[in-house]
């Protein structure tokens, strides 16, 4: 672990059941952790009970492995390596979508992602998801193809299907990776010919690339080994009679793959299934496979599974991918480093992390918190991007809102322990230099969820991660006995430590909220709340829906608001951003901490925005980063620098909490037309301007038509074809709309896709269950905000009830405040 | 010297009296400006006009006859000047509301001859501190601001600990409620110093935050005790309230006499007390100890003749000039530089190619 160049961190991504953990348990069978003959059925990386029974997993969990490469394969190595052993770091994460937050703290510790994708299923939202996610780390993907065994022992496709299939999955896999591509990471795409592509059974326990076969063949043929395995893929045709290649079928040439690769395969399912016993011998010797006396006795899909994992065994192809084709630290740092580090590229940090520089200032990122078995005490699991963290040294522990040169969200402490995390075990190390993950003893009580651990003075911090999902479902708790709520204070503390994405509040009427980012996710969360961090019985409420307030049109006329000491004017119009730019906007594509000029460029030629307008946008609201825009365009005003922070202060307080229901507004923007100011700088302060801007944001968003927006869901069905109706009068029923309805090429599956408002999809899941015979499988992500119908002043509307139920719940008088309450006459 | 009050019932304008009586001046008369009768709120730029109702008690409570006068001009100059910068007949801006003031202080100055100064409560506003002292230059007067520019927080807690018992009877800013309103300064200070590191509001109410009527002071010669009051919502904005009290009824009480200190503050704080000595002290150094001649011959010693050194492709050359002490103003620039390339190429001429 000392070597940077010879450590490959990679987690593995897919959609979920794509069988991630089977695959990762072939893995780590391989580096001896568990038995070879047990891989595929223990899942060793899923730890928690309720992972074990619901067969998903809930959490991403890391394992260290050592392997060592041969000396022939490490030429294919192109880059700097040292010596044959290779330590790889894995992290298996979980495919379900209400997870996905643990997939980004996986992904931020990892430089290549193992993207597994079912041979039948296809690509699938989640797998674009991931790889989305993963390209915009700038993680380099290799894929596999999981599941072949399916394909021949449940559908019996023939060897041309299954190739073209094959083909079809990576191209589509390919089309996402060019898509999202990052220009840095050169090209990403993944081809079987130069082997970041393999073919297996993670259930079996058997995989290959194409560079296990080119090693039999090249000899053969007399070939070298990387023109072999070109060879092997795509349009090349051998004719076994003229011992001849073509680019055609024609004349009697076979595909090359569907002869050297899978005929050999699919005559070993032929003789093992169907019980050829006296073919099977010859055949193996022919394979080189030895089998031991026992397991001569089996039949079957036993029989089956101990002869392809001898014949391809699938740690030893995959792990061999893993280090030729992705990259070290040492590599990926040097172009991940931009992404990663808030600071100057120039500062000692920076250096440190590009170089992957054991000797450097330390950094190191904590991605998240992992529970112990010491309850109410978590492992800070993360990254040394630099440097070497040991226990007992002074280490700065920055937080995420640590600002340099403040001394905010900054502790200076020393770590007590380092560890290495594998799988359900930890194992104490005494050092662990830069490349590695690490686990953390001593440190949880400083970090809430994530963290920049440093020894540099002048370091930045490590950039904040971007999660996929919002936390966009809500249901508060309270206890059942009143003595018990010590104890859930407590343990909702600790839950909003073990979750990355989770959130937990308390609101003005003093509930206790918690948001997840599904129905799943809220229900895992809570179920770890009452057993474990709390402990104690809980009260659930039913799930409620944050929503988003918007506005849609132009302020019919300005609004007024003066100061309380009436010595101040202000007059500003709101009017609604495009949703383009809104969108730009959360997902950081422009943000508060571009350059004036260059964003100021971006709205004037992407959006159409005034380029003066553009240049005087004064902030971002709320929490400085949202999408609601504060834009100065008053001509010529006096002392308007000297109230400039109090009106932000002002409109992050109107944008977090707006005029209707004081819920986030979204996709505002409120233009200062005019400022009258006391010429005398005492009355103007923060105390005047900041209610009067509030006050006016209130008032001109009243007058620009608000509106509401709520969260919706894309839900992708698999089902078969008999099950369309059923989903069909389930998705009518709750305000869904189905947008696209495909067969799956090759397969009797359909795929559904349809929007589902987040508000009635509380318990879609089981509804559809009943609705097709339990035939079709559901997955929901977040995808937008959609404008709801009616206007929240329409008294007796629908949307109107919805603000006033909004209202009530937290606390607040019923009716939206009429608009002489923010509006001032002159 | 003699001197008017300028009273406005609130906390400021009494704590100077207090200030001006530790100076040594006597208070002969109280004047105030105050909107029409019925009318409560003004929102005046100049004047606090809550709590007018309450004047005549704490004139009443001081034992000086109180001069009154309705304000009719309004804000008509709003900027950080005022007037003419003439002493003698003034230029006031006609219909302004500070012309009332100079109209009341003509009035009073009418009835006591003898009067010099008047006592002015502004603590930061240069609103304020303009048009009274335009109003005083035209007077002949001198106006007496012991408050002036001193630290708001600081201040507050010294008329807290001097006895002074005022409470707030109008709140227009952040964070402040009617919850507030008839609470002692005493009570708010907290609140207040919290409102100031939140929101950077002005702990005394500088900015329009509150206002004040003082009950009691150390000068006060009886108590003012309320009987009747009414909270009135000027304007119920949901988190920006206006509200006051009104004051319906109240009346003086006895009180013993009570000794007072006021501890006038010192005319710089520590940190510049501490400027101001060491620069006293160095000075006084330097006056005294003229510092020794230069060395001359130090001068002499110092090669000053042209250098040049090589450095891989670089050359350096240094100190080109010329030797010879001649008349300046004789050569033309175009000699001088010949003379210089001259001199590079007689010092050096095996190093560099000069072009003739």
């Amino acid at each position: 672990m000392d070597k940077p160049t010879n450590i490959r961190n990679m987690s593995v991504i897919a959609h979920v059941d794509h069988g991630k953990s089977t695959l990762t348990d072939s893995l780590v069978s391989k580096a001896g952790i568990i038995a070879a003959k047990n891989a595929g059925d223990v899942r060793f990386t899923d730890t928690r009970d309720d992972e074990k029974e619901r067969g998903i997993t809930i959490k991403s969990t890391a394992i260290s492995m050592y392997f060592e490469v041969s000396k022939e394969d490490l030429s294919a190595v192109k880059q700097k390596t040292d010596g044959t052993d290779f330590l790889i770091n894995l992290i298996d994460s979980p495919g379900h979508v209400d997870f996905s937050s643990e997939v980004t703290a996986a992904l931020r510790v990892t430089d290549g992602a193992l993207v597994v994708v079912d041979t039948i299923e296809g690509v699938c939202v989640q797998t674009e998801t991931v790889l989305r996610q993963a390209l915009t780390e700038r993680i380099k993907p290799v894929l596999v193809i999981n599941k072949v065994d399916r394909a021949l022992l449940e559908l019996q496709v023939e060897k041309e299907e299954l190739f073209q299939n094959f083909r079809r999955v990576i191209e589509n896999v390919n089309v996402i990776i060019s898509t999202y591509n990052d220009p840095v990471l050169g090209d990403v795409q993944v081809y079987p010919d130069i082997g970041t592509v393999a073919f297996g059974s993670g259930l079996h326990g058997w995989a290959f690339t194409l560079r296990q076969f080119a090693n039999r063949y090249a000899k053969k043929f007399g070939v070298d080994k990387e023109k072999m395995m070109a060879r092997l893929w795509g349009d090349n045709f051998f004719n076994p009679k003229t011992k001849k290649w073509a680019k055609t079928s024609e004349g009697g040439g076979e595909r090359a793959f569907n002869m050297f690769v899978l005929d050999p395969i699919y005559k070993v399912f032929d003789a093992v299934m169907n019980f050829k016993k006296d073919a099977i011998g010859p055949m193996l010797e022919k394979l080189d496979v030895k089998l031991a006396s026992e397991e001569r006795e089996l039949e079957g899909k036993a029989l089956l599974k101990v002869i392809m994992r001898k014949f391809l065994p699938a740690g030893d192809s995959l792990l061999e991918m893993i280090v030729i084709s992705l990259p070290s630290p040492a590599t990926a740092q040097r172009y991940r480093v931009e992404t990663l580090y808030e600071g100057p590229m120039d500062d000692e940090s920076a250096i440190g992390v590009r170089d992957c520089d054991p000797k450097g200032p330390l950094m190191l990122y904590i991605s998240k918190m992992v529970p112990t078995s010491d309850k109410g005490r978590f492992y800070a699991f993360g990254r040394v991007f630099s440097g070497t963290v040991r226990a007992g040294p002074k280490i700065r522990i920055q937080g995420p809102n640590y600002v340099p040169g403040k001394k905010d969200d900054l502790f200076i402490k020393s770590v007590q322990r380092t560890v290495l995390m594998m799988g359900r075990y930890v194992e104490p190390i005494e050092d662990c230099p830069c490349g590695n993950i690490v686990g953390l003893v001593g440190i949880d009580q400083f970090l809430l969820k994530s963290g920049t651990l440093t020894t540099s003075e002048t370091a930045h911090n490590m950039k904040v991660m971007k999660f996929s999902v919002s936390p966009v479902v809500r249901v508060s708790v309270e206890v059942k006995n009143a003595s018990d709520l010590p104890k859930l204070v407590e343990g909702l503390k600790r839950l909003s430590k073990s979750d990355p994405c989770v959130q937990t509040s308390v609101s003005e009427t003093g509930e206790h909220i918690v948001a997840g980012a599904g129905e799943l996710h809220l229900e895992i969360c809570l179920k770890d709340l009452q057993e474990d961090h709390a402990g104690v019985p809980l009260k659930i409420s039913d799930p409620v829906v944050g929503y988003r307030e918007t506005v849609k049109a132009e302020s019919s006329i300005v609004a007024l608001a003066k100061s309380q000491n009436k010595h101040n004017r202000l007059f500003v119009k709101a009017l609604p951003i495009d949703e383009e730019l809104t969108k730009a906007i959360e997902s950081g594509k422009v943000s508060a901490r571009d350059d004036f000029k260059a964003r100021a460029r971006i709205l004037a030629d992407e959006f159409g925005w005034d380029v003066t307008d553009a240049r005087k946008i004064w902030c971002f609201g709320p929490e400085t980063t949202g999408p609601n825009l504060l834009v100065d365009v008053t001509k010529g005003v006096q002392y308007l620098n000297e109230i400039k922070d109090s009106c932000i202060a002002g409109f992050q307080w109107a944008t977090k909490e707006g005029v209707c229901a004081e819920e986030n507004m979204r996709g505002v923007r409120f233009n200062v037309l005019d400022v009258v100011l006391h010429t005398d700088a005492i009355h103007r302060g923060g105390g005047q301007i900041i209610p009067t801007t509030r006050r006016v944001c209130y008032a001109a968003a009243l007058l620009a038509t608000p509106g509401l927006q709520e969260p919706v869901y894309l839900v992708e069905i698999q089902c078969p074809e008999n099950a369309i109706g059923g989903i069909y009068s389930c998705l009518n029923k709750r305000r869904g709309q189905v947008f696209s309805e495909e067969q799956r090429p090759g397969t009797p599956m359909f795929t559904v896709k349809a929007y589902l408002p987040v508000m009635e999809s509380f318990g879609f899941n089981g509804d559809l269950r009943s609705a097709t015979g339990g035939q079709a499988f559901p997955q929901s992500v977040f995808d937008h905000w959609e404008l709801m119908n009616g206007s929240p002043l329409d008294k007796g509307s629908k949307i109107e009830e919805l603000v006033r139920s909004i209202r009530v719940r937290k606390g607040l008088k019923p009716e939206i405040p009429a608009l002489d309450t923010y509006y001032d006459k002159l | 010297m003699k001197y008017v009050g300028l009273l406005s019932g609130g906390k400021d304008s009494c704590f100077n009296l207090v200030h001006c009586h530790k100076n040594g001046h006597e208070l002969v008369a109280a004047a105030s400006l105050g909107p029409e009768h019925g009318k409560e709120e003004l929102d005046s730029y100049l004047y606090q006009t809550v709590g007018q109702d309450a004047v005549q008690f704490v004139a009443q409570a001081l034992e000086v006859p109180l001069y009154r006068k309705v304000i009719s001009g309004a804000a008509v100059e709003q900027g950080s000047e005022y007037g003419g910068r003439d002493a003698g007949d003034g230029g006031g801006v006609k219909g302004d509301e500070t012309e009332d003031l100079f109209d009341l202080l003509v009035q009073v100055k009418a009835t006591h001859p003898d009067i010099e100064g008047v006592s002015v409560g502004a603590i930061l506003s240069n609103y304020q501190r303009v048009r009274v002292e335009h109003v005083c230059r035209r007077l002949s007067l001198t106006p007496l601001c012991y408050l002036w520019q001193r630290d708001q927080g600081e201040l507050l807690a010294e008329m807290v600990d001097a006895g002074m018992e005022a409470i707030l009877i109008k709140v227009a800013g952040i964070g402040l409620t009617t919850k507030h309103l008839g609470k002692t300064l005493g009570e708010m200070q907290p609140t207040l110093i919290n409102l100031n590191n939140l929101y950077g509001s002005h702990i005394c109410g500088e900015g329009g935050e509150y206002e004040s009527l003082t009950l009691d002071c150390p000068l006060f010669k009886h108590r003012i005790r309320l009987t009747e009051t009414e909270t009135v919502i000027h304007s119920d904005n949901d988190f920006a309230t206006v509200a006051f009290l009104r004051i319906k009824d109240a009346v003086l009480e006895p009180k013993s006499p009570a000794e007072f200190t006021v501890e006038p503050p010192p005319l710089l704080e520590d940190e510049f007390t501490e400027i101001r000595d060491t620069m006293t002290e160095s000075e006084r150094v330097n006056s005294f100890e003229v510092p020794p001649p230069a060395d001359s011959s130090k001068l002499d010693t110092f090669d000053w003749s042209t250098k040049s050194q090589q450095t891989g492709p670089w050359v350096t050359i240094a100190n080109v000039h010329r030797t010879v002490p001649g008349p300046t103003d004789e050569i033309s620039p175009e000699d001088e530089v010949r003379e210089c390339f001259q001199l590079l190429q007689s010092s050096h001429p095996h190093k560099f190619l000069v072009p003739p």
